[in-house]
């Protein structure tokens, strides 16, 4: 019984340490959100933007915020080490594709992690102090085109990170190319800064590549600083991008897995 | 001291050995803040200033803290990654060695690919330099070289703190991000901009205020305080707590892995 008893302790001990993690994660979550909501009230002491509004501006920081998981570009240490160290003979040994594989892998990761974590901001922050809060969706339309977006940006994201994952196939070596990758999906799906206060042409730009559109405009149209219209050609924008990336993905990947070079030993 | 040159020396060289690997990783960490840059000065194209203070000005606050931050994770990897060390029993080993265990234990890792951003930084201080009209003088040279001492002290006393707490709870912890990551990111803007409470906890308790704020405020010629500028002398009093707690942490510490 003794032994049956420790073992419990144990695992509560663990399933705790786990816990204690998870709430120093919430705080974390709402320390980024609010220290960036204190910045852009800063900034709109002086003048506005046209393009999008404080209060428009905090909600999509704080929605981004809840949904960070879902739209970083951190990518699986578990893919990676497969390349690098060679397991990825055990994965071609299973009679499965590999590339959608991995793509569901990611898109199952990201889904779990991201909903989870989005819980205690979508919670709380409504119910914030005006001038912080998380404001309700600009109209019902919005809110359902907002949730078809997420899971579209989802996707669209596990798309874009198997291109990260491909990519080893060819450098072999995850370290400073992950940086590179990092620095790039952040900057253009507007992490670094949001996509609506960047200049006119940057914007165009960005809205042309798949990474605003996996990692900002969900929670713009949420906001409803994009009109409809505009958002409905943006949503189509993600369902080509995203057949594009997967399809030219698969591709690549059935050629490179014909010379595949197993390393470690 | 001469333990720890020589053990950096053995770590640089080991990087270089993968020259193609290295080359890439510096253009990584070179092209983040790069980038980091750009999406501050789009803020300041949007909104023209931030309570009032200008591009220049931030940019130069930007440059500095992140070039500290920048050299702190070159040198304190080791530190930053202690987790490592406690889980799988190298700390006993370091613990056995005559040398200072928190010497040996920053010693064990040395990023040099960060010197990307080291120059990265390095550039836009020079940039914002030549585009600020400060009235230099010997004092204000001075005040100069301790905002970046300073700036440096209080990334070594969280890092420090940050591993010390991997003695009780042996997993790194997220919850320390808030104090290097979060305060990087607070200290590149002059903290009053931010609500009174912030502020406060910014300044007393973990005091970049002292490091960015009121030396630039005398470097700037906003205020004549000439006090202001050696205010950056007593993040000390920031490191000897810190250190404090690592101290305890050593002597708590029960070994752990195999």
């Amino acid at each position: 019984m003794k032994k049956y008893l420790s073992f419990f302790k144990l695992r509560l001990n663990i399933a705790l340490q786990y816990r204690a993690a998870a709430i120093g994660g919430m705080f974390t979550q709402f320390f980024w959100a609010i220290m960036q909501i204190l910045i852009f009230q800063a900034f709109y002491k002086a003048t506005t933007s046209n393009n999008i509004s404080l209060e428009q501006l905090i909600s999509y920081v704080w929605l981004k915020q809840a949904f960070y998981s879902i739209i970083s570009a951190s990518t699986d240490v578990e893919i990676r080490d497969m390349i690098e160290k060679g397991n990825i003979s055990y994965e071609l040994c299973k009679p499965t594709n590999i590339y959608w594989m991995w793509f569901f892998k990611t898109l199952a990761n990201k889904m779990a992690g991201g909903f989870l974590k989005s819980i205690p901001i979508l919670i709380i922050a409504p119910f914030l102090p005006a001038g912080l809060s998380l404001n309700a969706p600009a109209g019902l339309l919005e809110f359902i085109l907002f949730i078809i977006a997420l899971f579209l940006a989802i996707a669209l994201m596990a798309a874009i990170m198997n291109i990260f994952y491909i990519s080893l196939f060819y450098t072999m070596s995850s370290k400073g190319t992950n940086s590179i990758f990092y620095a790039i999906v952040e900057f253009f799906g507007g992490t670094f800064v949001p996509i609506a206060l960047m200049p006119e042409f940057w914007q165009e730009l960005c809205y042309m590549l798949p990474f605003s559109l996996a990692a900002d405009l969900p929670f713009r149209i949420y906001t409803g600083s994009i009109n409809l219209s505009t958002s409905g050609m943006y949503i189509i924008m993600q369902i080509v991008w995203l057949l594009l990336i997967t399809i030219s993905g698969t591709i690549i990947t059935n050629k490179r897995l014909k010379k595949v070079v197993i390393q470690g030993g | 001291m001469k333990v720890y040159f020589k053990t950096i020396l053995m770590l640089i060289k080991m990087q270089l050995e993968y020259r193609k690997a290295f080359i890439v990783s510096v253009i990584g960490s070179f092209l983040i803040t790069f980038l980091l840059t750009i999406s501050v000065y789009f803020l300041f194209e949007e909104f023209e200033q931030i309570g009032n203070w200008t591009f220049y000005e931030v940019a130069f606050l930007f440059g500095m803290v992140f070039l500290n931050f920048s050299i702190s994770e070159m040198f304190l990897r080791g530190l930053d990654h202690f987790e490592n060390i406690i889980k799988n029993g190298e700390f006993d080993r370091i613990l056995i060695r005559p040398q200072n265990a928190l010497m040996q234990s920053t010693c064990t890792e040395f990023d040099l690919s960060k010197i990307g951003r080291i120059l990265q930084c390095l550039i836009v201080i020079g940039i914002s330099l030549t585009n600020l009209n400060i009235e230099w003088n010997l004092y204000k040279v001075f005040v100069f070289v301790l905002m970046n001492i300073g700036c440096f002290i209080i990334f070594l006393g969280i890092f420090i703190l940050k591993a010390s707490f991997c003695f009780w709870t042996i997993q790194g912890l997220e919850f320390m991000n808030i104090l290097s990551e979060g305060g990087k990111k607070v200290a590149q803007y002059p903290i009053d901009i931010y609500a009174k409470w912030f502020r406060i906890f910014f300044t007393f308790i973990v005091p970049f205020g002292l490091v960015n704020y009121y030396p630039v405020l005398y470097l700037f010629g906003k205020a004549d305080n000439w006090y202001f500028g050696i205010l950056p002398l007593f993040t000390i009093l920031f490191l000897i707590p810190c250190i404090l707690v690592w101290k305890i942490g050593v002597k708590h510490y029960e070994s752990t892995g195999s």
